[in-house]
């Protein structure tokens, strides 16, 4: 149970921190909106949480939304994953300080092991040329002149690596019902 | 380099401030993010880091940057909120002090025991506060003092609290802001360890299961006491209290204390006469914790190797001088 001034409390306190967060992986824009909705979120649902730990709460609901996010643009191909990989700073600050004892897995480490997992379902052919693609940014035109293949034949493999992205990478849910279940196990 | 229990850094704890600050406003560079984090990782800062956020709760609003208060508004402005504000009329005032319950902070006091007889049943109904395992609360008391309370402790008001004295029941740990009255000592139960304040500032650890309870004088002065046996600290120092061999330690710990300020009080906690070269010196700041018990030989070694200077000794006369 939250009331309107704690709630209006914990926007000011804690909105500054999870949108620096956020923009960690995404530009201003995308981060505050997201961090607008884990608000509008748990504003919903305020008559059911309690005031303990909803800091953790709130960054979870973030940290999926990022993750959710990049997957999105992972599929549709916006987003270079290497760029992600060389982040700055320290998300771990960000564990510390919202969810001490939780098991921290950084946004990085677990996009790159699901877009792993989803890309076995393809050949490896399809994985060395998709890799080829996003992670050294050559062009379809200069892979093919390279392996000694048609162009034709490159985007086909691409576009299977990315099929297998949107059917095989799953959509972090919302922890909000985990949630509930640890914040009654703490009551 | 060996100091003996001696420990001493040259302070930097006024740049963590800093770059916590810019993390609470949400501003802080990728670099710092790092530092924070490593810096974070010490035990003693963790708790340091929390009472700094708790400086920034309550300025969290009027601090707010043009952006937040923009995205607040924006919120405000959705269907959502104003359904619900429509609809819903707010019954929970801001701090619902659960732990007022009275059957609760009986049952409490009874464990406490020993000075029960203060909280026998009464029309009104004692202050009482208790915090859970990664708990935290604050709260100002009925005379104004501020009390932040870490975890699995407890804190009860004597029933007569703000009569003729201010008297509390304490466990655990917490840091004490103690509004000024020298009419009412505040006084603080352990046990039969007590601590006796008139106004100050200070974080207090004692912890039932502690071998060895710690209190650090952030500003003014206090008597801690046990039973007969008792001891005055003044700002800056560290009293520990040994809950084994009942014997009190006093420790001079500062952080950001000036050279000239350190000075000054070594010159009377071990009685010698200390100059101080030149005013550049004077005015280094350091973080140092000195143990009384350890020699003036030891105080100047480690001295020697936190700042580029040389000690110069004639009898009881010291000469700080740049290097």
């Amino acid at each position: 149970m939250i009331s309107t001034a704690e709630f209006e409390q914990l926007f000011f306190e804690y909105q500054p921190r999870l949108v620096r967060f956020a923009v960690r992986y995404l530009e201003e824009e995308a981060a505050e909106d997201i961090v607008q909705n884990a608000f509008l979120k748990l504003w919903e649902k305020r008559d059911e949480v309690k005031l303990d730990n909803i800091q953790a709460l709130l960054f979870q609901m973030v940290r999926n939304e990022c993750l959710n996010e990049l997957k999105h643009r992972a599929v549709i191909g916006t987003e270079s994953l290497d760029g992600l990989m060389e982040v700055g700073g320290s998300e771990q600050l960000y564990w510390q300080d919202f969810a001490p004892d939780a098991d921290a897995v950084l946004i990085g480490d677990e996009l790159q092991q699901q877009i792993d997992e989803a890309l076995t379902h393809v050949s490896e052919k399809s994985r060395e040329i998709f890799a080829m693609s996003r992670q050294q940014e050559m062009k379809p035109k200069e892979i093919a002149e390279e392996l000694g293949i048609t162009r034709q034949a490159v985007e086909k493999h691409i576009n299977a690596a990315l099929d297998a992205l949107r059917t095989y990478l799953p959509k972090n849910l919302l922890p909000l019902v985990a949630f509930w279940q640890v914040i009654l196990l703490y009551e | 380099m060996h100091f003996g229990k001696l420990y001493c850094y040259t302070n930097r704890m006024e740049e963590y401030y800093d770059i916590a600050k810019a993390y609470f406003r949400g501003t802080i560079s990728a670099a710092d993010e790092k530092r924070l984090s490593e810096w974070l990782n010490e035990d003693k800062h963790a708790l340091l880091f929390r009472i700094w956020e708790d400086e920034w709760r309550k300025q969290a609003k009027a601090q707010a940057s043009e952006k937040t208060k923009a995205a607040w508004e924006k919120l405000r402005a959705t269907g959502e909120w104003q359904k619900a504000n429509a609809s819903k009329p707010v019954i929970q005032p801001l701090n619902s002090l659960r732990w007022f319950r009275y059957a609760a902070s009986v049952a409490v006091f009874a464990i406490i025991g020993g000075l029960a007889w203060w909280l026998w049943p009464n029309a009104q109904e004692p202050f009482m506060a208790q915090t859970d395992v990664q708990e935290q609360q604050n709260f100002v008391l009925s005379d104004g003092s501020e009390i932040s309370l870490n975890e699995s402790s407890s804190l009860a008001c004597a029933e007569n609290f703000g009569k003729k004295t201010r008297e509390v029941l304490f466990e655990g740990e917490a840091s004490f802001s103690v509004a000024k009255d020298a009419e009412r000592p505040f006084i603080i139960h352990s046990g039969d360890f007590s601590v006796t304040v008139l106004g100050t500032e200070f974080t207090l650890r004692a912890y039932p299961t502690d071998s060895i309870y710690t209190l650090q004088l952030t500003s003014g002065k206090v008597k801690v006491q046990y039973l007969q046996d008792s001891l005055l600290a003044e700002t800056g120092d560290l009293v520990q209290f040994n809950t084994v061999s009942k014997l009190f330690r006093k420790k001079l710990e500062a952080s950001n204390i000036l050279l000239s300020d350190l000075v000054n009080r070594l010159e009377r906690l071990y009685d010698v006469h200390i100059e101080v070269g030149d005013t550049a010196l004077a005015n280094e700041t350091l973080f140092i914790s000195i143990n009384t018990d350890d020699s003036f030989e030891d105080v100047c070694v480690a001295l020697e190797a936190l700042l580029p200077i040389v000690i110069e000794q004639e009898e009881d006369h010291y000469r700080l001088a740049a290097q």
